[in-house]
């Protein structure tokens, strides 16, 4: 499906996944951790002190060397409120830098195409419920790992988002929700929505109500995605000005930027475009 | 669905491994020997048949993707399937009939032909259209018509709000109940004799619909507003030059009062006075004129280091009396080379050591040598910037078309489109292709020498 959405952009490549069974059903506080590190000797024992330092267990840590660099993937026993303090933990590190970390959820992102993410980190082999992908072309911020799609927030783990458009009044709705403890990590402006929505949501709106916030709120055009452990949203600017399209019927929801990457999935449900500033949900 | 039969058989076109190139480039030349040409799996490529200036039939059995058919200049394009956004986007004639719906903006900013969606499209549909006809049988999103200059609209079923937003011409014809109208448009019920026309039209294309209203512009310059005072108009109080004439030399010839664009001479009693002084805009035309030399024209001194000097505090006045700003030409603050200042060293221009008497040695410059099928041959490494008409008169243009052609370098058009007189003019010219596509069409891309892609600018 994402294959077929190559020629939008080929700076980077990526996806969020929603695995059918988190990594422990038994005590509910495992998190899977992906990191990026640079592959130096004692970097993963720097990794693991940072990591037990923050009040962490780990589980069980799967190496994956890919040229240069190791893709990580730890699994980790932790508490919620800790988890912020452990991003921030092994990113002082230096030579390693937090991707994804989620109970149900995991990220895979890197500077390549589809195929070649296929390749590098077998993501057709991943099973799980649900998950929402990206191809990036990027237009404001640098090209790199860490300005790829998805996005998540560190503290509200378990929600990422794709983006399509350009946020405009980024610097004016980042500092209100920085004054409120949201810590940015890039510059991308679709960090923001993860920020966004993610605020919302603590605030006891739910999912629908928060997208419907941010057609309101957020200024100039845009359609992302929006997945969460048991949701998917997608929301459309009011002016409609960046494509959404929607496959709905035989158990199947699907959201793509163009029909024929919902025509790759093969069933033939109705397609329908989005109207401008339209929310929808999906829910599991 | 009838059938048609045809004179030549229909080629066809496998689309699924093809890159949007490879098939672009295998319609091109199967144009030139066939009329009908059949597309089989298009998987929703985009820019299908772009730029294609060629009577052929093309058939594509399956949904396309974004601007299929932009900037056509005569083909018939059917598509047994979706389109993507913008169908048939800037195009010059031909036809585009899109079987299934359509994304937002078909029949953007078309020159001419014939867009037709049967399902339903998205937003902005027919935006900035300037001729030919753009017909829905289904639903349409918002903004329909939005910047209309010309052509016509159908929409058969329901149409959406703000449909006509800033429409300055052209009509939106609708059958559906009156949705919110956009800034500038206004509804209106069709004359007898135009319903008919647009009834019997419509059955050509196999749509059945009985009364019909409009939507037309309300004016066509809806955001131009005169506030009714002129330059002209604003009493100065502030004496910008020094205007004297020495009665000891002045031979009362009035030539002054004659040429003065601003009539600031009098004949008092028998001295030829300069009255109103206020009005001096300094051109100096009295100096020039006057046979005696006795008129001076100085500007008034004023303390240029200081923030609220006499200059802007009358700039203030005369910007508060007129309600506005002033429009005037902005200039640079810094100073700029002229071509005066240029010193062009042909020897610097070819490789060191050179011998005149052994090799050539001149300015010329040529662009594209290693790819192009015609490269740009300049007789001198200068390319005029791009200003479009508009931005400067018909007669600028010309002056500098003429100028480059006389020297050998290239004009370039700017963003506005082409000027016929322009073409004639300059022997090498450059169409601007900018990100708003004003005026571009497979005409106006052709008859250029070459193409000037831009992707942004620092001048305005």
């Amino acid at each position: 499906m994402m294959a077929t959405l190559q020629h939008r952009g080929r700076d980077s490549a990526g996806v969020a996944v929603y695995n059918k069974s988190p990594p422990s059903t038994s005590t509910g506080n495992e998190y899977v951790l992906r990191i990026f590190t640079k592959d130096v000797i004692g970097a993963a024992s720097e990794v693991a002190t940072a990591i037990a330092r923050a009040g962490g267990d780990i589980r069980s840590i799967q190496l994956n060397l890919v040229g240069e660099y190791g893709f990580d993937r730890y699994v980790i026993r932790a508490e919620k409120e800790y988890l912020e303090k452990m991003v921030h933990e092994i990113n002082l590190t230096k030579a390693s830098r937090v991707l994804s970390i989620g109970h149900y959820m995991e990220i895979i992102k890197d500077v390549c195409t589809v195929e070649e993410l296929d390749k590098r980190f077998k993501v057709s082999d991943l099973s799980g419920t649900h998950g929402i992908g990206h191809v990036r072309f990027s237009t404001e911020s640098r090209v790199d790992l860490f300005h790829a799609h998805p996005f998540q927030s560190f503290s509200y783990p378990d929600i990422a988002v794709v983006h399509n458009g350009q946020i405009t009044n980024y610097y004016k709705i980042r500092d209100k929700l920085e004054r409120r403890g949201h810590k940015f990590e890039t510059e991308n402006d679709s960090e923001l929505i993860v920020h966004y929505v993610a605020d919302k949501l603590e605030n006891g709106l739910d999912l629908e109500e928060a997208l419907e916030a941010s057609v309101r709120d957020l200024d100039g055009p845009f359609s992302y995605i929006i997945s969460m452990p048991d949701a998917i949203g997608v929301a459309k600017d009011k002016l409609g000005l960046r494509p959404a399209l929607v496959l709905e019927g035989n158990g199947i929801f699907a959201i793509a930027s163009e029909e024929v990457a919902l025509r790759a999935l093969g069933y033939t449900g109705t397609i329908r475009n989005l109207r401008p500033g339209e929310v929808v949900t999906w829910r599991r | 669905m009838e059938k048609v039969t045809h004179a030549t058989a229909a080629e066809t076109i496998e689309a699924n491994n093809l890159s949007t190139r490879q098939l672009n480039k295998a319609i091109k030349d199967l144009s030139r020997r066939t009329e009908r040409i059949v597309i089989k799996d298009p998987k929703g490529k985009h820019h299908i048949a772009a730029g294609l200036c060629r009577k052929v039939e093309i058939d594509i059995e399956g949904s396309v993707g974004y601007f299929v058919g932009t900037m056509i200049d005569g083909p018939k394009i059917r598509i047994h399937g979706n389109a993507g956004w913008f169908a048939g986007d800037n195009m010059t004639s031909g036809e585009i009939v899109v079987d299934g719906h359509a994304g937002n903006g078909p029949g953007q900013g078309i020159y001419g032909g014939l867009v037709v969606v049967k399902g339903d499209v998205g937003d902005r549909a027919g935006a900035l259209m300037k001729r030919g006809t753009l017909i829905i049988g289904g639903n349409t999103g918002i903004m329909t018509g939005l910047y209309m200059m010309g052509g016509e609209i159908i929409v058969l079923g329901e149409i959406g709000d703000y449909a006509g937003e800033s429409i300055i011409g052209g009509q939106i014809i609708f059958t559906g109940d009156v949705p919110t109208l956009g800034k500038n448009a206004k509804v209106v019920e069709l004359s007898e004799g135009e319903e008919k026309r647009v009834r019997e039209f419509l059955k050509e294309y196999g749509f059945n619909a009985l009364s019909f209203k409009k939507i037309v512009p309300m004016s066509p310059r809806p955001f131009y507003k005169s506030s009714g005072e002129t330059i002209a108009k604003v009493r100065r109080t502030y004496i910008r030059y020094q205007v004297s004439i020495d009665q000891t030399l002045c031979n009362q010839c009035k030539v002054c009062m004659k040429f003065c664009p601003q009539s600031v001479f009098s004949s008092v009693g028998e001295k030829i006075v300069p009255v109103r002084r206020v009005d001096c805009v300094g051109c100096k035309v009295c100096m020039e004129y006057c046979p005696m030399q006795a008129i001076e024209v100085i500007p008034t001194p004023t303390h240029s280091n200081s923030t609220w000097n006499s200059y802007v505090v009358d700039d203030i006045h005369r910007k508060a009396a007129l309600g506005h700003h002033l429009v005037r030409g902005m200039g640079a603050r810094r100073w700029f080379p002229h071509f005066d200042d240029l010193v062009l060293l042909c020897a610097q221009t070819s490789r060191p050591p050179i011998d005149h008497y052994r090799e050539p040695c001149n300015t010329e410059t040529i662009i594209g040598t290693r790819f192009a099928e015609k490269p740009l041959k300049l007789k001198a490494p200068i390319i005029i910037g791009a200003m479009s008409y508009g931005a400067i008169s018909k007669e600028a243009k010309l002056a500098i078309a003429k100028a480059a052609s006389n020297i050998g370098i290239a004009v370039n058009t700017g963003e506005g489109g082409m000027l016929p007189e322009e073409r004639e003019n300059a022997s090498i010219l450059i169409s601007q292709y900018a990100s708003g596509r004003f005026g571009v069409s497979a005409n106006y891309l052709q008859s250029a020498d070459a193409v000037e892609i831009k992707i942004g600018q620092g001048a305005k």
